[in-house]
């Protein structure tokens, strides 16, 4: 072991590691304790480790998919006996056709503002050609109804039953439950530097970027299933075609007419997008159908102005994975969305030439701020220093 | 309890459709991996597939106590595959078709999207294939249950009809084996960086 170790001194590649492959693969009590000890032993390779441990987890064994037609088919079939069975039955039988699983995501873009302009700090004294940032004291997730409110650790995961109530399990299972109110809708807000995801009473599945707030009713009725989203969520819908799915942003809604797609809508952003997973969703303003869009299309919209092209999902997916994707992306707006995921405010300056850098890479969002301040820096060539809550990154 | 159980109990106690479909959305993909990985055409599994949501839906009024449905739907698909396949090939030839059954798990190694470098995939999925090479079609069965599905020992023992510390020693033998391939190949390894060193100096 003690010649591993120096092996990832020198590379630090845990994937090209057998013992760590055969970790993966097998996960027995024996591996098990080793590696749960290697990052204390080793703590200047946690990081490392941690990522390596995300990136694994794309590889896989014997994978094979049916086509959604297939999956469709296959399933009616499934109905169409059971539809069989219960007429045999002499039951009544119900003629829903159940849902097949929709992937939305919802995304904006949006400029670097700073959106509460007494909470900056002056930089007065600072040097000419450097950007700075400030941490924001944490705030805490939190789940409205009616007049009950309750807060939410980071992290964990929201599921709606069948009676009415929030169940909330977070990484230690432990469970706390909220019975929701039938007469309005329900709120979760997600504030900078969180993220939370929840399963909604059809089944939907939403994750909620930070800084994000989603309204939604504690049971879908009626002939249409409808939320608000103020902020960036990526939504997996559950297809069921005899009650159309509407995701209301301001100005702008987008209904899901065919099985998957992804949305984001900040109400400060000037900028909003949509882009498309799978399936077929249109997006309508004022009550007008603007446009249809295809998986891999994004349409952006500006005020009155919108622009359709086609782009790589996985970039706009990526948050819900705790990874950052850019590809020549402008460092202003790299900071702008480490922002939005660590709390930390990040003041413009837009006549320094920093905000032209641009960078390609990965990025990993960890716990912790200043490693991935660090790989920031690398990844544009600047030099990044922290001191206490204020951030200050300055050219090389 | 991870969304699925929540969905489990929501069909099982009250026979909800969109609880049913959730769990027949998540399944079908690894389902039909499973049932090609041993062997089986298309047609065969998507109508083994079929079989098996059918039974689960008309029988969950004695299905109530069932942990763990993931185990279960693979344990009922691969006896519907193994069924399925004896009304063949009595219609067909004789042979017994449980042999090849565990005769044969096929493997196949693919990087998803783009979270690792190309040059990089290329050689982990090299390696992680070289590794399973070696393992028996029992064996790899185990390493593709426990890792893919993420079923338990006493899970894949019922599954392979065998007792849990038996499937507990097949995956320990398992990972001595893989253990023994890694060890050859660090020694080549080895004599390659005593090369390079070599070379520097």
């Amino acid at each position: 072991m003690a010649s591993n170790n120096q092996f990832f001194e020198s590379n630090q590649n845990f994937l090209l590691d057998e013992e760590f492959i055969r970790w993966r693969l097998s996960d027995t009590e024996e591996s098990n304790e080793y590696w749960r000890d290697f990052p204390v032993k080793n703590p200047h390779l946690r990081q490392k480790l941690q990522e390596a441990i995300i990136q694994f987890d794309a590889i896989k064994i014997n994978r094979y998919t049916l086509t959604d037609e297939d999956k469709m088919e296959v399933y009616r079939s499934v109905l169409v006996k059971i539809d069989r069975y219960k007429r045999y039955k002499r039951r009544e039988l119900s003629r829903r056709i159940g849902s097949v699983a929709a992937v939305l995501v919802i995304g904006v873009m949006s400029l670097l503002f700073i959106i509460n302009q007494k909470d900056t700090v002056s930089f007065e004294d600072s040097v000419r050609d450097a950007i700075a940032g400030k941490t924001l004291p944490d705030e805490e997730i939190y789940l409205l109804s009616g007049d009950e409110k309750i807060s939410i650790v980071h992290k964990a995961h929201i599921s709606l039953t069948k009676e009415g109530k929030a169940l909330v399990t977070d990484s230690t299972d432990t469970r706390k439950e909220l019975l929701l109110t039938t007469t309005e809708l329900n709120k979760l807000v997600v504030p900078y530097g969180k993220r939370a995801d929840i399963t909604l009473s059809d089944g939907t599945e939403v994750w909620l970027n930070s800084g994000t707030q989603l309204d939604f009713p504690s049971e879908f009725m009626g002939d249409k299933r409808e939320i608000h989203v103020n902020g960036e969520i990526f939504i997996d819908v559950v297809h069921n075609p005899t009650i159309p799915f509407i995701v209301h942003t301001q100005g702008m809604d987008i209904y899901v007419a065919g099985t998957s797609f992804n949305v984001s809508a900040y109400n400060d952003d000037l900028k909003k997008t949509v882009v498309l997973v799978k399936g077929k969703v249109q997006v309508e303003t004022d009550g007008r159908q603007m446009a249809e869009l295809l998986p891999n299309e994004k349409i952006e919209m500006t005020g009155n102005d919108f622009t359709k092209e086609s782009v790589d999902v996985s970039e706009y997916i990526s948050w819900t994975k705790g990874i950052l994707k850019f590809d020549e992306t402008p460092v202003s707006e790299i900071l702008k969305k480490i922002g939005r995921y660590y709390n930390v405010q990040f003041e413009r300056i837009p006549e320094i030439e920093l905000n032209d850098k641009t960078c390609s890479g990965k990025l990993f969002l960890s716990n912790n701020l200043d490693s991935v301040m660090n790989s920031v820096s690398v990844l544009s060539s600047t030099v990044y220093q922290r001191e206490n809550n204020i951030i200050h990154i300055t050219k090389k | 309890m991870t969304p699925i159980d929540l969905s489990w109990q929501n069909f099982v106690k009250k026979g909800d459709e969109p609880s049913f479909s959730i769990i027949y959305n998540k399944h079908a993909d690894d389902l039909f991996s499973y049932g090609t990985s041993l062997g089986f055409q298309k047609e065969m599994c998507k109508d083994a597939i079929q079989d098996t949501f059918y039974k689960l839906y008309i029988s969950r009024e004695n299905l109530r106590d069932i942990k763990n449905i993931t185990a279960y739907i693979f344990k009922s698909f691969k006896h519907r595959l193994i069924d399925l396949s004896r009304k063949n090939t009595r219609e067909e030839t004789t042979g017994s078709i449980t042999e090849s059954l565990t005769e044969s798990f096929t493997l196949h190694v693919t990087v998803l999207d783009d979270m690792i470098d190309i040059e990089n995939a290329e050689l982990i999925k090299k390696k992680v294939y070289s590794l399973l090479e070696g393992l028996t079609a029992n064996q790899r069965e185990v390493v593709y249950l426990k890792y893919m599905i993420g079923l338990e020992h006493k899970e894949i023992a019922e599954m392979l009809g065998i007792r849990e510390d038996s499937a507990r020693k097949l995956l320990y033998r398992t990972m001595e084996k893989l253990r023994q391939q890694a060890s050859e190949e660090d020694f080549r390894e080895g004599l390659g960086v005593l090369f390079l060193i070599f070379l520097h100096q």
